[in-house]
């Protein structure tokens, strides 16, 4: 058999999300984060069931990437599918890239000016972000990359993601096992190494 | 005996200069690792590390050998 071609991917294109709140989510992205509006469409309902006539518009998120939006006209909001809150909630959020420290600080000013809620800064291991949510309480984070990834976090990553799945997954009585058991797995694994 | 192994990334630089510095740590190079190691206990104060929180917490990335005493936002003890 023929060996399948590994295609590429270049970025992202648009993310999507429903609405409820048509009106303060032009606002929010249009007005108070200044995202250029790229695009949108009108649509009488598609496919053999009842699905309801929609809008999708999509907002510049940079670099060709969009954030986009459908409003569903004439149904009962179910916000439950909406901006969640607690972790699962937070799980689930859209980070976008500035490229330099002044950037993240005018997004600071921006957004407070603009009388938007946001965290305080918080540094991760490779990324510096701020945090907010959009009026439909999706979570949304600016992110300033403070190193490439190289070699050794991929090699590592790789390593902790089997970890994981042996510990929670194949392993013995995986619904029992914690972090620590795969930390203790992953030391293992490191200390075979050469 | 108690070790933890550390990936050699800058965000993580922090620990191992705070081991180098402590008698009773021992630090080696592991491949693309840092082994930091200790006869007995393992006893790390993230203040003294100057570490944020966010990448204290994820410090054990790389595994550990021994049993966890403590792991909180002040102190990650191994034995």
């Amino acid at each position: 058999m023929s060996e399948i071609p590994q295609p590429e991917l270049h970025g992202v294109h648009h993310t999507a999300f429903p609405t409820w709140k048509p009106k303060e989510t032009v606002e929010f992205y249009r007005d108070i984060l200044g995202l250029k509006v790229l695009h949108a469409i009108t649509a009488k309902g598609w496919g053999r069931d009842v699905h309801p006539d929609f809008l999708h518009f999509f907002f510049d998120a940079g670099n060709g990437a969009a954030i986009a939006f459908f409003y569903y006209i004439g149904i009962e909001p179910m916000n439950d599918q909406a901006g969640l809150r607690g972790y699962l909630g937070m799980a689930r959020h859209t980070s976008w890239r500035v490229e330099t420290d002044a950037e993240l600080v005018q997004w600071r000013e921006r957004l407070v000016a603009k009388g938007v809620t946001i965290s305080e800064e918080v540094q991760h291991e490779v990324i510096k972000s701020l945090y907010f949510r959009d009026p439909n309480g999706y979570p949304l984070e600016i992110s300033l990359q403070t190193r490439s990834l190289g070699k050794v976090d991929a090699m590592d990553a790789a390593l902790t993601l089997d970890a994981m799945i042996e510990t929670f997954v194949e392993g013995d009585s995986p619904e029992t096992k914690t972090i620590e058991d795969m930390w203790q797995l992953k030391g293992e694994m490191v200390r075979e190494l050469s | 005996m108690a070790i933890i192994y550390v990936p050699d990334v800058p965000e993580f630089s922090p620990l191992v200069d705070f081991s180098e510095r402590a008698s009773e740590l021992s630090v080696t190079n592991h491949g693309s690792y840092r082994k930091i190691e200790a006869a007995d206990k393992l006893t790390i104060s993230r203040v003294d590390t100057g570490m944020d929180p966010a990448i204290w917490f994820g410090a054990l990335v790389g595994g550990f050998e021994g049993n966890i005493e403590e792991f909180s936002e002040h102190t990650l003890t191994i034995i």
